[in-house]
Protein backbone atom coordinates (compact mmCIF):
# COMPACT_ATOMS: atom_id res chain seq x y z
CA UNK A 1 0.00 0.00 0.00
CA UNK A 2 1.45 3.38 -0.95
CA UNK A 3 2.62 5.48 1.94
CA UNK A 4 3.46 2.70 4.40
CA UNK A 5 6.76 3.25 6.15
CA UNK A 6 8.40 0.89 8.59
CA UNK A 7 10.49 2.22 11.47
CA UNK A 8 12.84 -0.34 13.03
CA UNK A 9 13.69 0.42 16.65
CA UNK A 10 17.11 -0.90 17.65
CA UNK A 11 17.95 -0.34 21.31
CA UNK A 12 21.68 -1.02 21.64
CA UNK A 13 24.15 -1.48 24.44
CA UNK A 14 27.70 -2.54 23.56
CA UNK A 15 26.86 -3.79 20.08
CA UNK A 16 29.73 -2.27 18.11
CA UNK A 17 30.42 -5.60 16.38
CA UNK A 18 26.84 -6.61 15.66
CA UNK A 19 25.35 -3.25 14.74
CA UNK A 20 26.98 -2.98 11.29
CA UNK A 21 25.86 -6.50 10.40
CA UNK A 22 22.25 -6.03 11.50
CA UNK A 23 22.07 -2.68 9.70
CA UNK A 24 23.56 -4.23 6.55
CA UNK A 25 21.01 -7.06 6.69
CA UNK A 26 18.09 -4.72 7.36
CA UNK A 27 19.02 -2.44 4.48
CA UNK A 28 19.48 -5.45 2.18
CA UNK A 29 16.07 -7.01 2.89
CA UNK A 30 14.18 -3.71 2.91
CA UNK A 31 15.86 -2.59 -0.29
CA UNK A 32 15.14 -5.92 -2.01
CA UNK A 33 11.48 -5.77 -1.00
CA UNK A 34 11.05 -2.07 -1.88
CA UNK A 35 9.34 -1.09 1.36
CA UNK A 36 10.03 2.36 2.76
CA UNK A 37 11.96 2.19 6.02
CA UNK A 38 14.16 3.83 8.60
CA UNK A 39 16.34 2.35 11.33
CA UNK A 40 16.31 4.19 14.66
CA UNK A 41 19.35 3.34 16.75
CA UNK A 42 18.79 4.04 20.43
CA UNK A 43 22.16 3.66 22.08
CA UNK A 44 22.29 3.88 25.86
CA UNK A 45 25.74 5.41 26.22
CA UNK A 46 27.65 2.26 25.22
CA UNK A 47 31.23 2.43 26.45
CA UNK A 48 32.48 0.29 23.55
CA UNK A 49 31.91 2.95 20.86
CA UNK A 50 28.65 1.64 19.38
CA UNK A 51 27.52 5.19 18.68
CA UNK A 52 30.65 5.97 16.64
CA UNK A 53 30.01 2.89 14.52
CA UNK A 54 26.39 4.01 14.11
CA UNK A 55 27.56 7.41 12.85
CA UNK A 56 29.80 5.73 10.23
CA UNK A 57 26.83 3.61 9.11
CA UNK A 58 24.81 6.81 8.84
CA UNK A 59 27.43 8.19 6.44
CA UNK A 60 27.19 5.06 4.31
CA UNK A 61 23.41 4.63 4.21
CA UNK A 62 22.16 8.17 4.68
CA UNK A 63 20.59 10.12 7.52
CA UNK A 64 17.08 9.36 6.31
CA UNK A 65 17.72 5.61 6.68
CA UNK A 66 19.85 5.53 9.83
CA UNK A 67 18.43 7.75 12.55
CA UNK A 68 20.43 8.19 15.75
CA UNK A 69 18.61 8.92 18.97
CA UNK A 70 21.09 8.03 21.72
CA UNK A 71 20.57 8.36 25.45
CA UNK A 72 23.08 9.12 28.17
CA UNK A 73 22.87 5.84 30.06
CA UNK A 74 21.17 2.45 30.25
CA UNK A 75 17.54 3.32 30.87
CA UNK A 76 15.55 0.20 30.05
CA UNK A 77 13.57 -1.19 27.16
CA UNK A 78 10.15 0.38 27.79
CA UNK A 79 11.54 3.90 27.81
CA UNK A 80 13.70 3.06 24.77
CA UNK A 81 10.55 2.17 22.85
CA UNK A 82 8.78 5.34 23.99
CA UNK A 83 11.83 7.38 22.97
CA UNK A 84 11.99 5.60 19.61
CA UNK A 85 8.28 6.00 18.88
CA UNK A 86 8.52 9.75 19.48
CA UNK A 87 11.10 10.03 16.70
CA UNK A 88 9.65 7.45 14.33
CA UNK A 89 8.28 8.78 11.05
CA UNK A 90 6.85 5.45 9.95
CA UNK A 91 3.29 4.28 10.53
CA UNK A 92 4.50 0.79 11.46
CA UNK A 93 7.16 -0.13 13.99
CA UNK A 94 9.43 -3.18 14.11
CA UNK A 95 11.09 -4.06 17.36
CA UNK A 96 13.91 -6.57 17.40
CA UNK A 97 17.20 -7.44 19.07
CA UNK A 98 20.39 -5.91 17.72
CA UNK A 99 22.59 -8.88 18.63
CA UNK A 100 21.82 -10.93 15.48
CA UNK A 101 19.51 -13.35 17.30
CA UNK A 102 16.67 -11.99 15.13
CA UNK A 103 17.19 -12.16 11.37
CA UNK A 104 15.88 -9.38 9.11
CA UNK A 105 15.04 -11.94 6.41
CA UNK A 106 11.70 -12.41 8.22
CA UNK A 107 10.73 -8.77 7.79
CA UNK A 108 8.95 -9.26 4.44
CA UNK A 109 7.07 -12.19 6.04
CA UNK A 110 5.95 -10.02 8.94
CA UNK A 111 4.73 -7.34 6.53
CA UNK A 112 2.91 -9.89 4.37
CA UNK A 113 1.23 -11.43 7.41
CA UNK A 114 0.17 -8.03 8.73
CA UNK A 115 -1.46 -7.12 5.43
CA UNK A 116 -3.12 -10.53 5.10
CA UNK A 117 -5.05 -10.20 8.32
CA UNK A 118 -4.86 -6.43 8.84
CA UNK A 119 -3.38 -7.24 12.23
CA UNK A 120 -2.62 -4.65 14.88
CA UNK A 121 0.48 -6.58 15.80
CA UNK A 122 2.45 -9.49 14.38
CA UNK A 123 4.54 -11.55 16.78
CA UNK A 124 7.54 -13.66 15.81
CA UNK A 125 7.23 -17.09 17.39
CA UNK A 126 9.91 -19.70 18.06
CA UNK A 127 7.43 -22.32 19.16
CA UNK A 128 5.21 -23.17 16.20
CA UNK A 129 5.61 -24.14 12.58
CA UNK A 130 9.11 -23.63 11.25
CA UNK A 131 10.07 -21.49 14.24
CA UNK A 132 12.94 -22.63 16.43
CA UNK A 133 16.14 -21.80 18.26
CA UNK A 134 19.79 -22.43 17.44
CA UNK A 135 22.23 -22.92 20.30
CA UNK A 136 20.06 -24.20 23.13
CA UNK A 137 20.94 -27.42 24.96
CA UNK A 138 18.34 -29.85 26.29
CA UNK A 139 18.12 -28.16 29.70
CA UNK A 140 17.44 -24.77 28.16
CA UNK A 141 14.81 -26.20 25.84
CA UNK A 142 13.03 -27.92 28.73
CA UNK A 143 13.04 -24.73 30.82
CA UNK A 144 11.75 -22.71 27.89
CA UNK A 145 8.95 -25.11 26.94
CA UNK A 146 7.91 -25.58 30.56
CA UNK A 147 7.80 -21.84 31.21
CA UNK A 148 5.79 -21.30 28.04
CA UNK A 149 3.40 -24.15 28.94
CA UNK A 150 2.74 -22.72 32.41
CA UNK A 151 2.24 -19.27 30.90
CA UNK A 152 -0.25 -20.65 28.35
CA UNK A 153 -2.25 -22.38 31.10
CA UNK A 154 -2.28 -19.45 33.48
CA UNK A 155 -2.79 -16.58 31.05
CA UNK A 156 -4.37 -18.23 27.96
CA UNK A 157 -3.03 -15.45 25.76
CA UNK A 158 -3.82 -17.04 22.37
CA UNK A 159 -0.27 -16.30 21.25
CA UNK A 160 2.34 -19.05 21.21
CA UNK A 161 5.46 -17.05 22.12
CA UNK A 162 5.03 -14.45 24.82
CA UNK A 163 8.61 -13.62 25.70
CA UNK A 164 9.71 -13.06 22.11
CA UNK A 165 10.82 -9.57 21.14
CA UNK A 166 10.77 -9.67 17.34
CA UNK A 167 7.48 -7.98 16.50
CA UNK A 168 5.70 -5.61 14.14
CA UNK A 169 3.19 -3.10 15.49
CA UNK A 170 1.04 -0.32 14.15
CA UNK A 171 2.66 2.76 15.64
CA UNK A 172 -0.37 3.91 17.65
CA UNK A 173 -0.90 0.37 18.97
CA UNK A 174 2.66 0.11 20.32
CA UNK A 175 2.35 3.56 21.84
CA UNK A 176 -0.81 2.65 23.72
CA UNK A 177 0.57 -0.70 24.88
CA UNK A 178 3.88 0.67 26.15
CA UNK A 179 2.02 3.30 28.15
CA UNK A 180 -0.13 0.61 29.76
CA UNK A 181 2.71 -1.73 30.74
CA UNK A 182 4.63 -1.65 34.01
CA UNK A 183 6.88 -4.73 33.92
CA UNK A 184 10.53 -5.11 33.00
CA UNK A 185 12.63 -7.59 31.03
CA UNK A 186 11.02 -10.79 29.71
CA UNK A 187 7.81 -9.96 31.50
CA UNK A 188 7.48 -6.63 29.68
CA UNK A 189 7.13 -8.49 26.37
CA UNK A 190 4.58 -10.84 27.98
CA UNK A 191 2.60 -7.98 29.41
CA UNK A 192 2.39 -6.31 26.00
CA UNK A 193 0.64 -9.34 24.53
CA UNK A 194 -1.70 -9.70 27.50
CA UNK A 195 -2.66 -6.01 27.36
CA UNK A 196 -3.10 -6.24 23.59
CA UNK A 197 -5.70 -8.96 24.19
CA UNK A 198 -7.41 -6.80 26.80
CA UNK A 199 -7.64 -3.92 24.35
CA UNK A 200 -9.00 -6.31 21.71
CA UNK A 201 -6.11 -5.78 19.33
CA UNK A 202 -5.66 -8.49 16.69
CA UNK A 203 -2.47 -10.53 16.77
CA UNK A 204 -0.87 -12.49 13.92
CA UNK A 205 2.11 -14.82 14.20
CA UNK A 206 5.12 -15.58 12.01
CA UNK A 207 7.51 -18.49 12.77
CA UNK A 208 11.05 -17.20 13.20
CA UNK A 209 14.43 -18.74 13.87
CA UNK A 210 16.24 -17.37 16.91
CA UNK A 211 20.02 -17.73 16.80
CA UNK A 212 21.11 -17.46 20.40
CA UNK A 213 24.65 -16.14 20.49
CA UNK A 214 26.44 -17.59 17.52
CA UNK A 215 29.53 -17.78 19.70
CA UNK A 216 28.79 -19.32 23.07
CA UNK A 217 25.41 -19.71 24.72
CA UNK A 218 23.75 -16.92 26.67
CA UNK A 219 23.12 -17.71 30.29
CA UNK A 220 19.73 -18.09 31.93
CA UNK A 221 20.33 -17.34 35.59
CA UNK A 222 18.31 -18.05 38.71
CA UNK A 223 17.44 -14.40 39.14
CA UNK A 224 15.93 -14.28 35.64
CA UNK A 225 13.80 -17.32 36.38
CA UNK A 226 12.62 -15.82 39.68
CA UNK A 227 11.87 -12.52 37.95
CA UNK A 228 9.89 -14.38 35.30
CA UNK A 229 7.82 -16.29 37.88
CA UNK A 230 7.09 -13.10 39.85
CA UNK A 231 6.07 -11.30 36.69
CA UNK A 232 3.87 -14.18 35.56
CA UNK A 233 2.09 -14.30 38.91
CA UNK A 234 1.58 -10.54 38.83
CA UNK A 235 -0.07 -10.80 35.41
CA UNK A 236 -2.14 -13.76 36.64
CA UNK A 237 -3.66 -11.84 39.53
CA UNK A 238 -4.05 -8.49 37.81
CA UNK A 239 -5.26 -9.21 34.28
CA UNK B 1 -13.16 -2.94 18.41
CA UNK B 2 -13.94 -1.10 21.66
CA UNK B 3 -10.89 -0.18 23.68
CA UNK B 4 -11.27 0.58 27.38
CA UNK B 5 -10.75 4.29 28.01
CA UNK B 6 -8.34 5.84 30.46
CA UNK B 7 -6.27 4.15 33.10
CA UNK B 8 -7.50 1.03 34.81
CA UNK B 9 -6.91 0.75 38.52
CA UNK B 10 -5.49 -2.32 40.10
CA UNK B 11 -6.04 -1.34 43.71
CA UNK B 12 -8.13 -4.46 44.14
CA UNK B 13 -6.09 -7.27 42.66
CA UNK B 14 -8.99 -9.66 42.43
CA UNK B 15 -11.37 -7.53 40.40
CA UNK B 16 -10.72 -4.89 37.81
CA UNK B 17 -13.51 -2.49 37.05
CA UNK B 18 -13.26 -0.71 33.73
CA UNK B 19 -15.33 2.23 32.57
CA UNK B 20 -16.11 1.70 28.91
CA UNK B 21 -15.84 4.61 26.55
CA UNK B 22 -19.23 5.97 25.57
CA UNK B 23 -21.10 3.88 28.12
CA UNK B 24 -21.33 6.45 30.85
CA UNK B 25 -23.74 4.56 33.02
CA UNK B 26 -22.37 1.10 32.37
CA UNK B 27 -19.70 -0.65 34.46
CA UNK B 28 -18.21 -3.90 33.28
CA UNK B 29 -16.49 -6.19 35.74
CA UNK B 30 -13.60 -8.06 34.17
CA UNK B 31 -12.58 -11.33 35.70
CA UNK B 32 -8.86 -11.64 36.20
CA UNK B 33 -7.33 -15.04 35.45
CA UNK B 34 -7.04 -15.60 39.19
CA UNK B 35 -10.79 -15.00 39.60
CA UNK B 36 -11.56 -17.39 36.74
CA UNK B 37 -9.51 -20.11 38.42
CA UNK B 38 -11.08 -19.46 41.83
CA UNK B 39 -14.54 -19.61 40.26
CA UNK B 40 -13.68 -22.89 38.58
CA UNK B 41 -12.28 -24.24 41.83
CA UNK B 42 -15.45 -23.31 43.72
CA UNK B 43 -17.65 -24.88 41.04
CA UNK B 44 -15.79 -28.18 41.37
CA UNK B 45 -14.80 -28.20 45.02
CA UNK B 46 -18.17 -26.86 46.23
CA UNK B 47 -20.27 -29.88 45.28
CA UNK B 48 -17.31 -32.15 46.01
CA UNK B 49 -16.92 -30.98 49.62
CA UNK B 50 -20.69 -31.14 50.08
CA UNK B 51 -20.61 -34.81 49.12
CA UNK B 52 -17.44 -35.62 51.01
CA UNK B 53 -18.68 -34.11 54.26
CA UNK B 54 -21.95 -35.96 53.84
CA UNK B 55 -23.90 -32.72 53.65
CA UNK B 56 -25.41 -34.11 50.49
CA UNK B 57 -25.78 -37.82 50.19
CA UNK B 58 -27.67 -40.37 48.20
CA UNK B 59 -27.29 -43.91 46.89
CA UNK B 60 -24.73 -42.87 44.32
CA UNK B 61 -22.52 -40.87 46.67
CA UNK B 62 -22.58 -43.61 49.30
CA UNK B 63 -21.58 -46.25 46.79
CA UNK B 64 -18.77 -44.23 45.22
CA UNK B 65 -17.64 -42.31 48.27
CA UNK B 66 -13.94 -43.28 47.97
CA UNK B 67 -13.84 -42.48 44.27
CA UNK B 68 -15.42 -39.09 44.82
CA UNK B 69 -13.07 -38.38 47.70
CA UNK B 70 -10.03 -39.09 45.56
CA UNK B 71 -11.39 -37.32 42.48
CA UNK B 72 -9.34 -34.09 42.90
CA UNK B 73 -6.17 -36.14 43.38
CA UNK B 74 -7.05 -38.00 40.21
CA UNK B 75 -7.52 -34.70 38.33
CA UNK B 76 -4.15 -33.37 39.47
CA UNK B 77 -2.43 -36.63 38.54
CA UNK B 78 -3.98 -36.64 35.06
CA UNK B 79 -3.04 -32.99 34.59
CA UNK B 80 0.53 -33.75 35.69
CA UNK B 81 0.91 -36.69 33.30
CA UNK B 82 -0.62 -34.83 30.34
CA UNK B 83 1.62 -31.83 31.05
CA UNK B 84 4.76 -33.93 31.12
CA UNK B 85 3.76 -35.62 27.87
CA UNK B 86 3.02 -32.30 26.14
CA UNK B 87 6.25 -30.67 27.32
CA UNK B 88 8.32 -33.72 26.38
CA UNK B 89 6.79 -33.72 22.90
CA UNK B 90 7.43 -30.01 22.45
CA UNK B 91 11.04 -30.32 23.58
CA UNK B 92 11.58 -33.27 21.26
CA UNK B 93 10.15 -31.42 18.26
CA UNK B 94 11.85 -28.10 19.03
CA UNK B 95 13.50 -26.99 15.77
CA UNK B 96 17.27 -26.56 16.03
CA UNK B 97 17.73 -24.09 13.17
CA UNK B 98 21.18 -25.31 12.17
CA UNK B 99 20.78 -23.84 8.69
CA UNK B 100 19.83 -20.47 10.15
CA UNK B 101 23.09 -20.30 12.08
CA UNK B 102 25.13 -21.29 9.02
CA UNK B 103 23.33 -18.80 6.82
CA UNK B 104 23.98 -16.07 9.38
CA UNK B 105 27.67 -16.89 9.58
CA UNK B 106 27.90 -16.73 5.80
CA UNK B 107 26.09 -13.40 5.66
CA UNK B 108 28.31 -11.92 8.38
CA UNK B 109 31.31 -12.55 6.13
CA UNK B 110 29.47 -11.04 3.16
CA UNK B 111 28.45 -7.99 5.20
CA UNK B 112 31.96 -7.35 6.50
CA UNK B 113 33.40 -7.52 2.99
CA UNK B 114 30.75 -5.21 1.56
CA UNK B 115 31.03 -2.69 4.39
CA UNK B 116 34.83 -2.63 4.06
CA UNK B 117 34.33 -1.68 0.40
CA UNK B 118 32.00 1.11 1.49
CA UNK B 119 34.54 2.42 3.98
CA UNK B 120 33.74 0.72 7.28
CA UNK B 121 36.44 -1.66 8.41
CA UNK B 122 35.47 -4.28 10.97
CA UNK B 123 37.49 -6.93 12.75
Amino acid sequence: MAGDKYSVLLPTYNEKDNLPIIVWLLCKYFHDSSFDYEIIVIDDGSPDGTLEVAKKLQEIYGENRIVLRPRAKKLGLGTAYIHGIKHATGNYIFIMDADLSHHPKFIPEFIKKQKEGNYDLVSGTRYIGSGGVYGWDLKRKVISRTANYITQILLRPRASDLTGSFRLYRKEVLQKLVEACVSKGYVFQMEIIVRARQFNYTIGEVPISFVDRLYGESKLGGSEIIGFVKGLLHLFVST
Amino acid sequence: MAAPAGKTTTADVSLRVVLLEGEWCCWRIIMTKLMEWLTGAVLILGPWSAVVTNTIQNEFTKQYYMEILLFPVFLVAVFGLVSIAVIAYRVYTFNDCQEAAEELQQQIKEAKADLAKKGLKLD
